[in-house]
């Protein structure tokens, strides 16, 4: 007899750990599965025997929980990967030892967490180009920096993070360029002081943030990367207050290393799989999970957490990991309607402030569609399939006016990463031309790269019986 | 030498690595930012977070991994076509 999970939850972040945390008080048979090496997702880079606390209030109040997470009885895949899900809530699940198995839940919480979104520019796709997620992963897991000088530039706060944890590693930033003007980073400030959770972490990150706001240049962004086979300078711009190149105003720097970030964006590729329905609203980060008040989403039984309904940082996630947990155990009948109000209003109106945060982020990290529809001819747009700017303005001149069409025309969205990079590009592209897609760029199974003799071996569930 | 280190091999390159450190943030620590295998090398780390694939890399067993879902447990040795 296999084991009967009541819910599996995708993803070990700040949302996924919190929702595993709350169910398990309520014996349920719970699993969560992450691909990542250990829990925490991207925001909490938890080390088991390492020293990884920070100054930050927000951060050591995940880490706890990530503790409380491993020495919890909940089934917990780590670096296992979702082959296949479909709207049955039928999932095929990768596991570290390659073998494949099988799982029917009846509940899925989604809290798959968000990506980092880049801005397009001639010669991003240089080695030595970096983003700041990536970045920041590095520094955290690590505990020291990886280079002698580094170059950060972006939009909206994660490049401001980054470049914090990099001068608290003891780093050296050799420049920090923001797109944002003084006022829109006074309006971010604000938003931030307003919540309370954030205010705490504001201030724990202060110091080194004025650090870099006083070698900081606003109003700059980089237009071009250089460089033989790694990246070897930059090209940047001074931007007007519409955030247009001011034309004359170019300069060269030399680097070996850029980070870069324009904002992130959430990963929907398993929930678009399990047939839940997306909207697109660039106020709360783009595209997003149809949800209602339980957080529900438009699949009976399969609920999101996290970035998967609203752009919103560490904060939401851990809210609405909660809330999504009390929805399922609603849903599952251990709790009644009453509870479940007494068990949720607090955190209620604690979301709203941080969506309310989570829009001003959003509200700062929009492409600049001019600069979009203007890119390069040459620049690249799929760094998988190396598809270039030329060849997707010109499926879009034939008349093609959605991701998928352009993918199939142009195999933009075909390579390794399943489109994960650059189907928000060619959402963006298409944008500047005056198509509106609200659709996630569609997904086949195997959902990650997988070799032919792990999909050919035999499929079990958890437990070793044959499905 | 100590046992908490683990010999790296990149093509004719060899450094030493930190067991538990990310092998990305060991190929980047000594310069080696081309890992991947996609496009001539052309191509190296960048989301960090296993969702670009661009940091794949080929090991000499045959296995290919991303070098930024990989900890550096043992000694490694890794392709380099270029």
């Amino acid at each position: 007899m296999t084991k009967d999970y009541d819910v599996v939850i995708i993803g070990a972040g700040f949302a996924g750990i919190k929702a595993a945390l709350t169910l398990e008080k309520y014996s349920l048979n719970i699993c969560v599965i992450d691909e990542g090496i250990l829990p925490g997702g991207q925001f909490i880079r938890y080390k088991k025997d390492g020293i990884n606390s920070s100054k930050i209030p927000t951060y050591n109040k995940g880490l706890e929980l990530v503790k409380q997470f491993v020495s919890s009885p909940v089934t917990y895949l780590k670096q296992s990967e979702l082959i296949l899900i479909n709207d049955q809530k039928e999932i095929l699940v990768k596991l570290n030892n390659d073998s494949l198995k099988m799982i029917k839940p009846k509940t899925i919480i989604f809290a798959t967490g968000a990506r980092e979104i880049v801005q397009p520019f001639k010669g991003w796709d240089l080695p030595g180009v970096i983003t700041t997620g990536a970045m920041q992963i590095l520094l955290k897991t690590s505990g020291q920096t990886f280079n002698d000088e580094i170059i950060i530039a972006g939009s909206g706060i994660l490049h401001y993070v980054a470049g914090a944890t990099w001068l608290e590693k003891g780093g050296k930033v050799t420049s920090f360029y923001d797109v944002n003007t003084f006022p829109d980073k006074f309006k971010m400030l604000t938003s931030a002081l307003a919540s309370s959770d954030k205010r705490a972490d504001f201030f724990a990150m202060l110091p080194d943030m004025l650090k870099l706001q006083m070698s900081a240049k606003n109003g700059y962004k980089v237009i071009e990367a250089k460089g033989d086979k790694k990246l070897e300078s930059i090209i940047l711009a001074k931007v007007d207050g519409n955030n247009n190149v001011i034309k004359g105003s170019e300069f060269e720097q030399k680097t070996s290393l850029l980070a870069i970030g324009n904002g992130l964006v959430a990963n929907l590729d398993v929930a678009t799989a399990a047939g839940c329905e997306t909207f697109y609203d660039e106020q709360i980060g783009g595209l997003v999970l149809k949800t209602n008040q339980f957080l529900e989403t438009s699949q009976k039984g399969i609920f999101a957490a996290g970035a998967p309904s609203s752009i919103g940082g560490a904060d939401k996630a851990e809210l609405e990991g909660e809330i999504s947990a009390y929805s399922v155990l609603l849903n599952l009948g251990k709790i009644d309607e009453h509870i479940y109000k007494e068990l949720t209003s607090v955190l209620l109106t604690s979301r709203k402030k941080a969506v309310s945060f989570g829009k001003t982020l959003s509200s700062m990290q929009q492409f600049n569609l001019d600069e979009i529809k203007n890119l390069p001819e040459e620049t690249t747009i799929c760094r998988c399939e190396n598809i270039k700017m030329k060849e997707i303005t010109e499926a879009i001149g034939l008349g093609l006016t959605s991701i998928n069409s352009i993918k199939k025309k142009t195999r933009a969205g075909m390579g390794n990463c399943q489109g994960k990079t650059c189907s928000e590009l060619v959402r963006a592209i298409l944008k500047s031309h005056g198509h509106i897609d609200t659709n996630h760029i569609k997904t086949r199974a195997p959902l990650k790269p997988t070799s032919i003799d792990i999909l050919a071996s035999e499929i079990t569930f958890l437990d070793g019986s044959k499905v | 030498m100590s046992v908490n280190n683990h010999t790296i091999k990149f093509g004719t390159m060899q450094f030493q690595a930190n067991k538990g450190e990310l092998l990305l943030f060991s190929l980047l620590k000594n310069d080696i930012y081309a890992q991947g295998k996609a496009h001539n090398r052309n191509r190296g780390g960048f989301c960090g977070m296993g969702v670009c694939q661009e940091c794949i890399i080929e090991l000499e067993n045959g296995e290919t991994v991303l070098a930024c879902q990989t900890l550096v447990d043992k000694d490694m040795e890794i392709r380099d076509d270029d």
